[in-house]
């Protein structure tokens, strides 16, 4: 469970920020964030996350207050407990398919489990990218990029995962098709989906949207 | 640390055209200073150790760098020769004992040298296969020239003509292998030694009657390419000069005492016609230029070091910026700053390390390829 409380948040240029009175979202929920580009969609999940901590409020995932946790702290809960996709896939150019799958393992702060390797495997084979393991992204399609990612996002088993715009370079056909695996896979491994996206007609697919201009709050002056 | 050591080999193996220049950039900025340091160190304890080993040598006047140089390593030489007397006349001064070389002809461009038996001794050379104690038209052979030329005991050697044109001149002969000597380390290895005797042979001051049988010597040159000392005609061989004028390039001198060397620089410092040189005076005069032409080097090699470094760094920065993506990514994955820094810094030890070994590699290499070039013990 995502629980915000009373969540101020102030970019340091004071040029942005966001209040938060009161936010929850159930475990194994999946939701979309909705709103126009710079109303806040981005801050809303590196708040979600750990990587930006409110000045005021505070934010509780999985059942850690992460308000309450130093940055070291924070890394290893997100790592642990936190799958990331974002929209330009961020995958390593000199990593192969089966190296970008497990790049979380090896980021220094969690044990590399001895069935890894079997794991990320699957993982492919499950997302029709186990004939590529050994490729590089670069002799990749966009669509099978992004499917890399969210194999990567789902290798360490997280309880949320986090996308941003995973389809905003994707066409429609692709889109449909990332969408399918994420949310699949999301459901199966029984993680909470949070997803910020432009596209409308993807809103279907989720259990509940939030429109983040609700958030937004005049620049400070 | 291991999975960081795993991710920055991945990166430097991807981009290998980038890390093989920053590594063989390195690789020559360390290599370079340190190899030329070893092996100017190394040629110039070669070079004392030589001249120690040989206290004076006597000479026709004229360059004392090329008297000496070539006394002791036998290069081309085209040094004005003495008379053997001037070497005895020493000799009978008891201040000290000659050993008299003659140079200038060459087997196969490897140098012939005319010296008494007694050059074996003085400079500890043994025979690993034969014998050394050479008769006319005899040649003992330094190991080396004896692998190159394939020679063995028994074998013969034509040695070459001065001049292709020299249709006048003498005749090549054809030397009988006695002996190989073993390694020492040092010039004698590239060398064929034959007695003084079979030196002034080659210059065409001696000669000898054909035995019809066995030799292709002929003293009048006709039809016949080569001199050959058999057995059966070496009898017949005579000097045609007077034994005092026979003619020799230098001579090595060992002063009785130091009171002999005293008397025989003395002696000899005012001569219109010889030198003699003190050996070890001589390369340590050379070895000082080598270390003034060193110093300049090593003064270019501080400019070439620095303007690495700040290549290097630069690749660095820009490689950072061009990586701000990946390693933001690594970051909101849960990556530390430091982890991301660590592995940056592992890369660059990497190549540190890689341009290291190729560093001492290359050193190696080109110690063996100086030492064979420079006999180098």
């Amino acid at each position: 469970m995502v629980q915000f409380t009373d969540v101020e948040f102030t970019y340091p240029d004071r040029a942005f920020a966001v209040s938060i009175p009161e936010l929850a979202v159930d475990d194994g929920q999946h939701v979309a964030i909705v709103g126009p580009s710079g109303s806040g969609k981005s801050t809303l999940v590196n708040l979600i996350a750990g990587a930006l901590i409110p000045q005021k409020g505070s934010i509780t995932t999985c059942d850690t207050k992460l308000t309450g946790l130093d940055d070291a702290a924070r890394r290893r809960f997100r790592l642990k407990r936190i799958g990331m996709v974002f929209q330009e896939f961020s995958l390593l150019e000199y990593l192969n398919v089966r190296d970008n799958i497990l790049l979380p393992f090896r980021l220094g702060a969690l044990t590399m489990p001895s069935d890894a390797n079997d794991r990320a495997d699957q993982l492919a084979q499950s997302v029709g990218l186990d004939r590529h393991l050994t490729r590089y992204p670069r002799q990749l399609s966009f669509g099978e990029r992004q499917r890399i990612a969210i194999c990567r996002a789902l290798i360490t088993s997280p309880s949320i995962v986090l996308a941003d715009e995973p389809t905003g370079n994707l066409d429609a056909a692709t889109t449909n098709e990332v969408m399918a695996i994420l949310t699949d896979r999301a459901k199966a491994s029984k993680a909470t989906l949070i997803m910020v996206t432009h596209n409308i007609e993807l809103l279907n697919r989720f259990d509940r949207t939030i429109d983040v201009t609700q958030f937004a709050t005049a620049a400070h002056q | 640390m291991k999975h960081m050591l795993f991710m920055a080999w991945q990166h430097l193996r991807f981009y290998k055209f980038r890390s093989a220049i920053l590594v063989m950039g390195l690789t020559l900025t360390i290599a370079l200073p340190i190899a030329s340091h070893l092996i100017i160190s190394k040629y110039g304890a070669s070079l004392r150790s030589r001249a120690n080993a040989t206290p004076y040598i006597l000479g026709a006047r004229g360059n004392r760098f090329d008297l000496v140089l070539k006394s002791l390593y036998f290069g081309d030489a085209d040094l004005d020769a003495i008379y053997l007397e001037d070497v005895n006349q020493l000799e009978r001064s008891k201040w000290g004992t000659a050993i008299p070389l003659h140079l200038g002809h060459t087997a196969k461009d490897i140098p012939v040298v005319g010296v008494p038996v007694a050059y074996f001794e003085f400079r500890q050379l043994a025979a690993s296969d034969g014998r050394v104690d050479f008769d006319l038209g005899d040649v003992v052979v330094g190991s080396i020239a004896a692998e190159e030329l394939r020679l063995k005991v028994g074998d013969r050697i034509l040695t070459d003509r001065k001049s292709l044109y020299d249709i006048a001149g003498t005749n090549p002969v054809n030397l009988n292998v006695i002996g190989i000597l073993k390694p020492s380390g040092t010039a004698d290895d590239r060398v064929l030694f034959t007695s003084l005797e079979t030196s002034w042979l080659l210059d065409g001051l001696m000669h000898g009657h054909a035995d019809p049988e066995h030799s292709s010597a002929d003293a009048h040159g006709k039809g016949v390419a080569y001199h050959e000392v058999t057995p059966e005609n070496r009898s017949s061989f005579h000097l045609h000069a007077f034994p005092a004028e026979t003619p020799v390039t230098a001579a090595i001198i060992t002063p009785k005492d130091q009171k002999g060397a005293t008397i025989l620089e003395a002696r000899y410092e005012n001569s219109d016609t010889l030198q003699l040189q003190e050996c070890s005076l001589i390369i340590e005069e050379i070895l000082a230029m080598v270390v003034q032409i060193q110093t300049f080097f090593d003064t270019y090699y501080v400019f070439v070091l620095i303007a690495t470094l700040l290549f290097v760094g630069l690749i660095v920065v820009l490689s950072a910026q061009l990586r701000r993506a990946e390693l933001e990514t690594m970051r909101h994955i849960g990556a530390s700053r430091g982890y991301t820094i660590g592995l940056q810094t592992t890369e660059l030890a990497m190549i540190v390390a890689m341009a290291g070994v190729l560093s001492i590699a290359i050193t190696l290499l080109g110690l063996q390829i100086a030492g064979q070039y420079l006999n180098m013990a």
